[in-house]
């Protein structure tokens, strides 16, 4: 169909509009970020700094302990998509290959899970982990996400590896390949866009989680980025600059993940649409 | 090199059985093949001799070991795919290593291998390749490459051919024979063409229904079929057939059709009256015979495939194709006399389909 210039006007126009709409809150964290503290609740507000300063990041990384929030962030949101990928390709791999007794209703109690909203687990996993110690910890929490992001990861794995034909699992068997060297080295390799996109997604949840960080840390050596940014809401006054630029410094992470990788992510998850 | 017994085999899927006790012996270096129509079984009775499907019940020995309970891995035997089945993501070279990386072969040894594999297979120039830069017959080439490198004990094809257009299949039944009488290891051959079972086997099995018809070389099976079944399914065009009584007129028999007389030669035990089923191959009926021992009929078709005729006609009990080498004079409409080769005639049981004895 061939259109008309006032409808490719309307396109683009349209475009425009939710391109404003959706840069517009990253432009002003940007800008607010290195504004000074005055500046940054003048009114009226300044469109651009008048002082260009790096005092928010200076402050929040050296004085504020951002530098430490942000490596447990890191290693928290590693961890929890490492293992939710480690445990989701063998699942996966269970799931899409096997038929055993109770196959489907774990797969719907799995689905069922994503459900029910995080706020009404919080509490029996906060009882869980103060009885096994793990409250408080970084390793309770990885334990504490991956239970939330699992079943996605399992599902998305799953059927990424059912389009791989199960001949190839049959070829590599009679090939002579146990298991294990079959999952590894004939299915995985087959399945890597779809398993970057799920590990990327598990870490990005995980990443901007502060529901569990709320509820299971309370050491402030262990805090995570978004546990500390809620920080600098103080009781009297909110450091808006240091806000901006720690939110800045933690949406840098993801930033890179979707320019790096935005070719898998595109095709992986286009695979999973198309394929099934 | 190796014997593959197959012993009173059968296999269910739940509580439905699919294979109803299959006994096939296959002695070592031959070139079996296992033919019959769609769901008849083949490919799940290929499958449990390598492994990659439970016995319910029976036995499968290789090379003199029962293997019920070994794994595919550990059975020494290599499969060709319908679909190939190579590994997407690893080269040409890689794919046809892999079973032998696996079992820790020295490179150089697997180096020599390969390439030696791919001398044989015409493939030296693609070793480079993914497979989804290969055409289907050279993907083909791959999968059987990937076979012999492993130099297995058993080599199992399941319909490697289906895929490939018709002239290929053609070529690639040749480059197969070929690579079995080179390398003489024991082959069993899954497909539904007829033609493709008669032209390759040494031995052909023919299936239905998850039970075997008739065991025997592909001349014996074509010439004296045991039942109606291997003999409609062998032979393209297929055997005419015509059910009717066996009869009497003086001193010859023949078979009384429904308005049509069916000449047949001297039959020992034959009782008068009998219900029987009377089959004639296309190529085993002439224009010209003996008086009397003919089949009038009206010329619905003409079909030239160029070396030879077609001819489909109209008879009182039914339609009947008759293959002619050259070009006889017939068209639509005419009315022809057949005259049936009379030694080349079979006739089966009625009632279970069985073949009756044999003309003397
Ligand atoms: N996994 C399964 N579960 C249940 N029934 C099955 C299964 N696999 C095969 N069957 C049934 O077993 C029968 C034999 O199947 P098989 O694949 O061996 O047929 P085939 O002779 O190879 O046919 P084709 O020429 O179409 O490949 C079929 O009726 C099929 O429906
Ligand atoms: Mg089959």
């Amino acid at each position: 169909m061939k259109k008309s210039n006032s409808m490719w006007v309307f396109i683009y126009g349209a475009l425009a509009v939710m391109l404003v709409y959706n840069l517009t809150p990253f432009f002003w964290m940007v800008v607010s970020s290195f504004k000074s503290e005055l500046e940054v609740v003048s009114y009226p507000a300044t469109l651009l700094p008048n002082v260009f300063t790096t005092d928010a990041y200076e402050k929040i990384w050296l004085q504020e302990g951002f530098l430490l929030y942000f490596k447990n962030s890191l290693t928290v949101s590693l961890s929890t998509a490492a293992l939710s990928s480690l445990v989701g390709i063998f699942a996966g791999y269970g799931f899409s290959r096997f038929r055993f007794k109770g196959r489907l209703a774990i797969m719907t109690a799995f689905l069922a899970t994503q459900m029910i909203p995080g706020v009404l687990l919080v509490g029996p996993y906060f009882k869980m982990m103060t009885l096994t110690g793990l409250y408080d910890t970084l390793f309770g929490l990885i334990l504490a996400q991956t239970s939330i992001t699992l079943p996605f990861s399992v599902w998305m794995i799953k059927g990424y590896m059912d389009t791989v034909p199960i001949e190839i699992d049959q070829a590599a068997e009679v090939d002579g390949a146990s298991r294990l060297q079959t999952l590894f080295l004939c299915i995985v390799p087959l399945v890597l866009p779809g398993l970057v996109a799920t590990t990327i997604f598990a870490f990005l949840l995980s990443w901007g989680d502060l529901l569990w960080a709320l509820c299971l840390i309370s050491d402030p050596q262990k805090q995570t980025m978004t546990l500390g940014i809620t920080q600098l809401v103080g009781q009297f006054r909110v450091y808006w600059s240091e806000i901006m630029a720690a939110t800045v410094i933690a949406s840098i992470i993801p930033a890179c993940l979707y320019l790096v990788l935005q070719r898998y992510l595109v095709q992986g998850f286009t695979e999973a649409a198309v394929k099934e | 090199m190796a014997t593959v017994e197959i012993r009173s085999v059968r296999k269910a899927y739940d509580d439905h059985e699919v294979i109803h006790g299959v006994d096939v012996l296959i002695p070592d270096r031959e070139f079996v093949v296992l033919v019959g129509p769609s769901g008849c079984g083949k490919s799940t009775l290929l499958r449990m001799i390598a492994g990659l499907e439970e016995i319910t019940s029976g036995e499968i020995a290789i090379d003199g070991r029962v293997v019920n309970e070994v794994r595919a891995k550990e059975r020494d035997i290599a499969m060709v795919f319908q679909n190939y089945a190579l590994y997407p993501h690893m080269n040409v070279y890689k794919n046809m290593a892999f079973s032998l990386r696996l079992k820790g072969m020295p490179q150089a040894e697997i180096d020599e291998r390969v390439r030696q594999a791919a001398k044989i297979l015409n493939l030296s120039e693609l070793l480079e390749r993914q497979p989804r830069q290969l055409s289907g017959g050279q993907r083909q080439r791959v999968a059987m490459g990937r076979a012999i490198v492993r130099n297995p004990k058993v080599f199992l094809f399941d319909e490697p051919l289906s895929n490939l257009d018709a002239k290929l299949r053609v070529a690639m039944r040749t480059e197969i024979k070929d690579l079995h009488l080179r390398l003489g290891a024991t082959t069993v051959y899954v497909t539904h063409d007829q033609l493709e079972a008669m032209t390759m086997a040494d031995r052909i099995v023919v299936m239905s229904e998850g039970n075997v018809e008739q065991i025997g070389s592909p001349l014996d099976l074509y010439d004296r079929p045991d039942n109606i079944f291997v003999a409609g399914f062998l032979g393209s065009p297929a055997m005419n057939f015509f059910k009717g009584v066996v009869g009497r007129d003086g001193k010859t028999t023949h078979v009384e059709a429904p308005g049509l007389r069916l000449p047949l030669p001297d039959w020992p035990d034959l009782d008068i009256g009998r219900p029987v089923t009377y089959g004639v191959r296309p190529e085993d009926l002439e224009l010209s015979g003996a008086p009397g021992c003919n089949i009038s009929c009206r010329v619905v078709v003409v079909e030239g495939t160029g070396s030879g005729t077609l001819i489909v006609a109209q008879t009182p009990a039914g339609n009947l194709t008759a293959a002619f080498e050259g070009r006889p004079k017939a068209k639509p409409g005419d009315t022809l006399a057949l005259y049936p080769t009379l030694d080349h005639v079979h006739l089966f049981d009625a009632a279970d389909g069985k073949r009756l004895g044999a003309p003397t």
